[in-house]
């Protein structure tokens, strides 16, 4: 199970592997500055992702710069779709309670 | 305002981390590009590189929830680690005890059994054991409470090997408390030996005597340990210019 950022972080991943500044423009980008996280607490989180095997790190370097870019794995793919299911279902549910 | 918000902020972030060194390095690593690389757009923008960098350090948050977050320890880690850590000086301290014997029955046999088994303690609390039973019980017991000590240590090998996980506690801290432990037995049962040798002379001394040779070698052991794991390895000459 993952948390609600986790989930977030592998929605801009599934577009295709990002390092971590590309990864907090795209969530804000997304979001259409919605959700401003404090930008150092997606690193532990792309760290639980990696250590659970969901996402998978390759350091890359360009200009100079060593830089690290993460990708979802197959088995994080399967986990991001079953929990945006879950997490759809959640909205469509709510969202008919209160209308 | 600080001169170097990100240095500043890095070093914060390095003092509070507690998590294994891999992962410690590979957040400042990440935190140091990814505020290099704030600082960068913001200069492009028109900020002064001062101003940019607290701005990028202000936008990548307090060190505190990362730190926190960071972290691989929690009680359950440090209690298991603290017990590892106890089972480890437990078993060496009673391997240390069943070498004592050794050494206990090498000394009945050169000296003879009254300078181990010769002890005035039980003096003024009725008859005794003789002194042949202090001696041999000196070896006997002590050389058992060894083999508790081995099979502790093989447990703490196998625990190492089939459960290892990043260290919680700080380097070197296990092999200091041994260091101190074994210290506080060699200078205790060599005064114990000295006021033996005071008061009766030669009989009884190899009793403590016996314990404070082995504990000195294991005070030197354990200090180079914990000398190991806590000063800096000197820098060979290719590299020290």
């Amino acid at each position: 199970m993952t948390s609600d950022v986790e989930l977030m972080l592998m929605g801009v991943l599934r577009r295709g592997p990002a390092h971590g500044y590309a990864i907090i423009a795209g969530l804000r980008e997304d979001s259409a500055g919605e959700f401003d996280l404090a930008e150092g607490t997606i690193y532990p989180a792309l760290h639980r992702l990696e250590r659970a095997g969901l996402i998978e790190s390759s350091v890359e370097s360009a200009q100079g710069r060593r830089r690290r870019t993460y990708a979802l794995t197959a088995q994080g793919r399967k986990e991001f779709t079953s929990q945006r299911r879950a997490w759809r279902s959640y909205v469509a549910n709510m969202q008919a309670v209160i209308a | 305002m600080s001169e170097t918000p990100i240095e500043d902020y890095l070093d914060e972030l390095l003092r509070r981390t507690r998590s294994d060194a891999r992962t410690t390095r590979r957040l400042l690593d990440e935190a140091s590009d990814h505020l290099r690389a704030t600082t960068a757009d913001l200069v492009n923008d028109g900020m002064s590189r001062q101003a940019a960098e607290t701005e990028a350090v202000r936008r990548f948050g307090p060190v505190a929830p990362i730190a926190h977050a960071t972290s691989r320890r929690s009680f359950l880690t440090l209690v298991v680690e603290t017990l590892r850590g106890a089972l480890f000086l437990a078993g060496y301290g009673l391997v240390a005890v069943g070498i004592s014997g050794l050494v206990a029955l090498v000394m009945n046999v050169w000296a003879g059994r009254s300078f181990v088994g010769g002890v005035t303690v039980f003096q003024g609390q009725g008859p005794g054991p003789s002194v042949q039973e202090v001696a041999d019980d000196a070896v006997v017991l002590r050389v058992i409470a060894g083999f508790v000590g081995l099979v502790l240590l093989l447990g703490y090998v196998a625990w190492r090997r089939y459960a290892d996980s990043p260290p919680v506690l700080p380097a070197g801290l296990v092999d200091a408390l041994g260091a101190a432990a074994f210290a506080a037995a060699t200078v205790g049962l060599a005064i114990v030996s000295a006021d033996q040798a005071v008061q009766t002379g030669t009989p009884g001394v190899g009793f403590p005597l016996s314990g404070a040779l082995v504990a000195l070698p294991a005070t030197v052991c354990f200090c180079a340990r914990a000398a190991r794991a806590l000063l800096p390895p000197p820098t060979s000459p290719d590299h020290a210019t």
